[in-house]
């Protein structure tokens, strides 16, 4: 038999065959996304205590932290850093109860990365 | 009210997540990390290999994802890891439920539960990527039993308790099952392969049927094209036994050759795969490996052999609910099965089922499709 015979039978099943096979795991679910975790410039905290909090939470270098710093204080919000959710949250968690000891408002707030 | 107090299993659990995390110098215990040890756990990580994941995958993919996602704290600081909130909610949420129903005791298992309302976890996303779902979970947690799991009918009796079980069950249903919890590879979970059986000694000779079987069997196969011999044929002329002679006779690798000189190989039993294609929703939910291992195989082996009718010793494991003389009435769905006592012509039933199940037809090579052959009851003079 001439290959192509064969390539047609082929073609021909496939074709009409009309199979749904339905998955198992009906929708598949999506990978999380990461968080952008963004600061919010305000006109109380300090510019000490915002490197500080990027210095130890967010474990920025010296000279990064005060990039992000200015960026904030120039553009009204900055970047702090993106992680996947639960640490997203828990960072924020953590700015939060520090910038209520010392009585800032420093605000964060979380955005998924697209 | 009692408080409720942490299982020994799950203490030890958060322990080895927080040395994990130590380990990798991350500065949050994460939902992952807890998973991850959790797998350990002999209640959830019994739960979650019940629900079908592939605990070896998954643990790989959370391993992958903590030292990928979670970055180390840098060189100098130390380490002296915190549970992220979420853990946090978990961990509470799972102290309330338990408390709120009565129970002492905080355990892998409930925590477990917990843990898939954060939707936002990688480590809840990785448990639905293999196929868990809460609802399947809390039913194996309460019941020992997995709901939807189509191919798990055996199992459905099992609860938690044994995963090794089966003192009692017929021998080579022994293997399969074993084999199923393991790998869950389909191909193994729904056929018998013949050629191990032959090996391990459990076949016994093929007597008087000589030339039933070269002639059904050897010859088919050492054909082109249609080389998958499929038995069919009324209930005791002996569909087995010729399948079980010819892998007898032929051990693996020195079969008949097809006409392109491919070794006949590795007959199969497929009864079990007929018995669970009897369920309607199985079929429907079909697990996607399915194909896959019969493409897969057939590659490997141009003979498949179906003997769909080996099912009284599965039946009687069964507790006789997929007896003999069960009236055909699961439909379309059911595959070349066993449609025995229904006393209706079994060669009209395996053309409008067996040959109909496109997708299994499908996920053949054209020239690996099945014949169908019939099987007599033996005439008197070659009886021996």
């Amino acid at each position: 038999m001439p290959p192509f015979a064969e390539n047609t039978m082929a073609t021909r099943w496939e074709n009409d065959s009309g199979i749904v096979t339905e998955k198992k795991t009906g929708t598949r679910t999506r990978r999380p996304p990461l968080y952008k975790v963004l600061m919010h410039n305000d006109h109380y905290t300090t510019r000490e205590f915002v490197v500080d909090v990027l210095h130890t939470v967010f474990h920025k270098s010296e000279a990064e932290a005060v990039q992000v710093m200015m960026h904030v204080h120039l553009h009204g919000v900055g970047l702090a850093g993106i992680y996947p959710f639960e640490v997203a949250e828990t960072k924020i968690k953590t700015v939060e109860r520090l910038s209520r000891e010392y009585e800032f408002p420093l605000q964060l707030t979380m955005e998924p990365e697209d | 009210m009692p408080s409720p107090i942490l299982a020994k299993e799950l203490q030890a659990a958060l322990r080895t997540a927080f040395d994990e995390a130590t380990r990798l110098r991350h500065e949050y215990v994460t939902l992952e990390h807890l998973l991850l040890a959790l797998l350990r756990d002999p209640r959830a990580g019994k739960a979650i290999r019940a629900c079908g994941a592939n605990v070896p995958r998954l643990r790989k993919e959370l391993e992958a994802f903590l030292t990928e996602s979670l970055p180390p704290v840098p060189e100098g600081v130390d380490v002296s890891p915190q549970t992220t909130v979420s853990v946090e909610r978990v961990l509470q949420r799972a102290a309330i439920h338990v408390m709120s129903s009565d129970q002492q005791l905080i355990d892998g298992g409930s925590v477990l539960v917990q843990m898939f309302k954060e939707e936002q976890s990688h480590a809840v996303f990785l448990l639905k990527n293999e196929g868990l779902t809460s609802f399947e979970l809390k039913q194996y947690l309460s019941h020992g039993t997995v709901p939807d799991d189509d191919d798990d009918d055996d199992d459905e009796e099992d609860g938690p308790g044994e995963l090794g079980m089966e003192a009692d069950d017929d021998e080579d249903d022994d293997d399969e099952e074993g084999e199923e919890a393991e790998a869950r590879d389909p191909l193994k979970a729904y056929t018998v392969d013949l050629h191990a059986e032959a090996e391990a000694g459990r076949i016994d000779p093929l007597i008087g049927r000589d030339r039933r079987a070269r002639a059904h069997g050897a010859r088919s196969c050492a054909r082109r094209r249609k080389n998958n011999p499929v038995f069919v044929g009324e209930s005791g002329v002996g569909k087995t036994a010729i399948a079980e002679g010819l892998a007898l006779a032929h051990p693996a690798g020195q079969g008949p050759r097809d006409a392109q000189g491919r070794a006949a190989s590795t007959p199969l039993d497929m009864g079990a795969l007929a018995r669970w294609h009897q369920v309607p929703r199985a079929v429907r939910a079909a697990p996607q490996g399915r194909d896959e291992a019969a493409q897969g195989a057939a590659q490997r082996d141009p003979l498949h052999r179906r003997d769909p009718h080996d099912r009284r010793r599965r039946a009687q494991l069964q507790g006789g609910s997929m007896d003999a003389s069960q009236p055909a009435q699961a439909g379309a769905s059911r595959s070349g099965a066993d449609h025995a006592a229904s006393g209706r012509p079994r060669f009209a039933e395996y053309k409008g089922s067996f040959d109909r199940d496109r997708a299994l037809v499908a996920a053949l090579p054209e020239d690996r499709r099945g014949r169908a052959l019939r099987v007599r009851r033996p005439c008197r003079s070659s009886r021996a």
